[in-house]
């Protein structure tokens, strides 16, 4: 990563490597705190932080607004599930 | 008696009939997954179609990016379904029925993949958002955000299955870590890895596509 240095105890390279889990707050309490000591100093990481999380939110908001089921497809469901056979009962 | 009378009637007692359809969204609250599957496993298709109107559409929208077109998506998803149902009755509750039933679909849909194999590609876009939900779009606001969502489609579209996968899981479906890992039958660390590369990869194909990073173009 451009213009890596080490701040608040860990370099930007480190940060990275356990950017998912910070994201996901499955971090140790004692290495959150060291990554968000990184971010107060560090700002390349904090825009690349900023950057992902927006690029995922933005990726969740877009595809839940996407178009709902094909239409039909509920009756091609129904019909292929009432050809299954009847189960025994044990 | 009226039609319309005897809807007010029934609503006035609380027995307002459910709106039909295989896939509407007024499944019976009180009842469970675990419960429905129950019912499904012994022979109860009512409470199977019942099970699925709960999460086929989030199901589709899953399986519709995982697959290269829409045709493969649907035939990958009534496929899994059917599997769902007939094995019902191996359910164990080792994991949840939303993750069990995640499972299914994707293996599905490698089944298909394994099927086509060989044959040309047939991809077709999958139809997209119009625009990504914003409060108070303006006009200017509208077509950044389609250019958004174009480059959202592209990235998501340009990489592996596998990326497209545990994206989708975890980052839209919000499956937690371990039902990620378990839909997808890796261990956990392997999931992470695996979700912290398509992360970055999916960051760096947008931003390559749009010029720069996507907080400037919300902001």
């Amino acid at each position: 990563m451009k213009g890596e240095r080490v701040v608040g105890g860990m370099s930007c390279t480190q940060v990275l490597a356990v950017l998912s889990d910070y994201l996901d707050d499955e971090l140790a309490a004692d290495v959150r705190a060291t990554v968000e000591a990184h971010l107060l100093g560090c700002d390349a990481c904090t825009r690349f932080g900023g950057d992902l999380t927006a690029t995922l939110g933005a990726l969740r908001a877009h595809l839940l607004a996407s178009a709902g089921l094909p239409e039909g497809m509920h009756e091609r469901f129904r019909e292929a599930l009432a050809r299954e056979p009847a189960r025994r009962r044990r | 008696m009226h039609a319309g009378d005897a809807l007010r009637t029934a609503a006035e007692a609380g027995e307002v009939p459910r709106p039909r359809g295989l896939f509407s969204v007024t499944a019976d609250r009180d009842d469970t997954d675990a419960d429905l599957l129950r019912h499904s496993a012994e022979g109860d298709r009512a409470a199977f179609e019942r099970l699925v109107a709960r999460h086929a559409p989030a199901l589709y929208r899953f399986i519709g990016r995982v697959c290269s077109n829409p045709r493969d998506a649907e035939d990958a998803l009534q496929d899994g379904l059917l599997s769902a149902w007939r094995g019902a009755p191996t359910y164990r509750g080792a994991s949840s029925v939303r993750t069990w039933l995640f499972q299914i679909v994707i293996h599905a849909c490698r089944r298909l993949h394994r099927r086509r194999a060989g044959e040309p590609e047939r991809t077709e876009p999958v139809e997209a958002a119009t625009a990504i939900a914003s409060a108070d779009p303006g006009a200017d606001d509208r077509a950044a955000r389609r250019e958004l969502g174009a480059a959202l489609d592209a990235a998501l579209g340009g990489m592996p299955q596998e990326a497209r996968e545990v994206l989708l899981l975890r980052d839209v479906e919000g499956l937690s870590g371990e039902e990620v890992a378990a839909a997808l039958g890796i261990s956990l660390a392997a999931m992470k890895s695996r979700l912290h590369r398509a992360r970055l990869e999916l960051k760096r194909r947008v931003e390559h596509d749009l010029g720069h990073g996507v907080k400037e173009m919300l902001s």
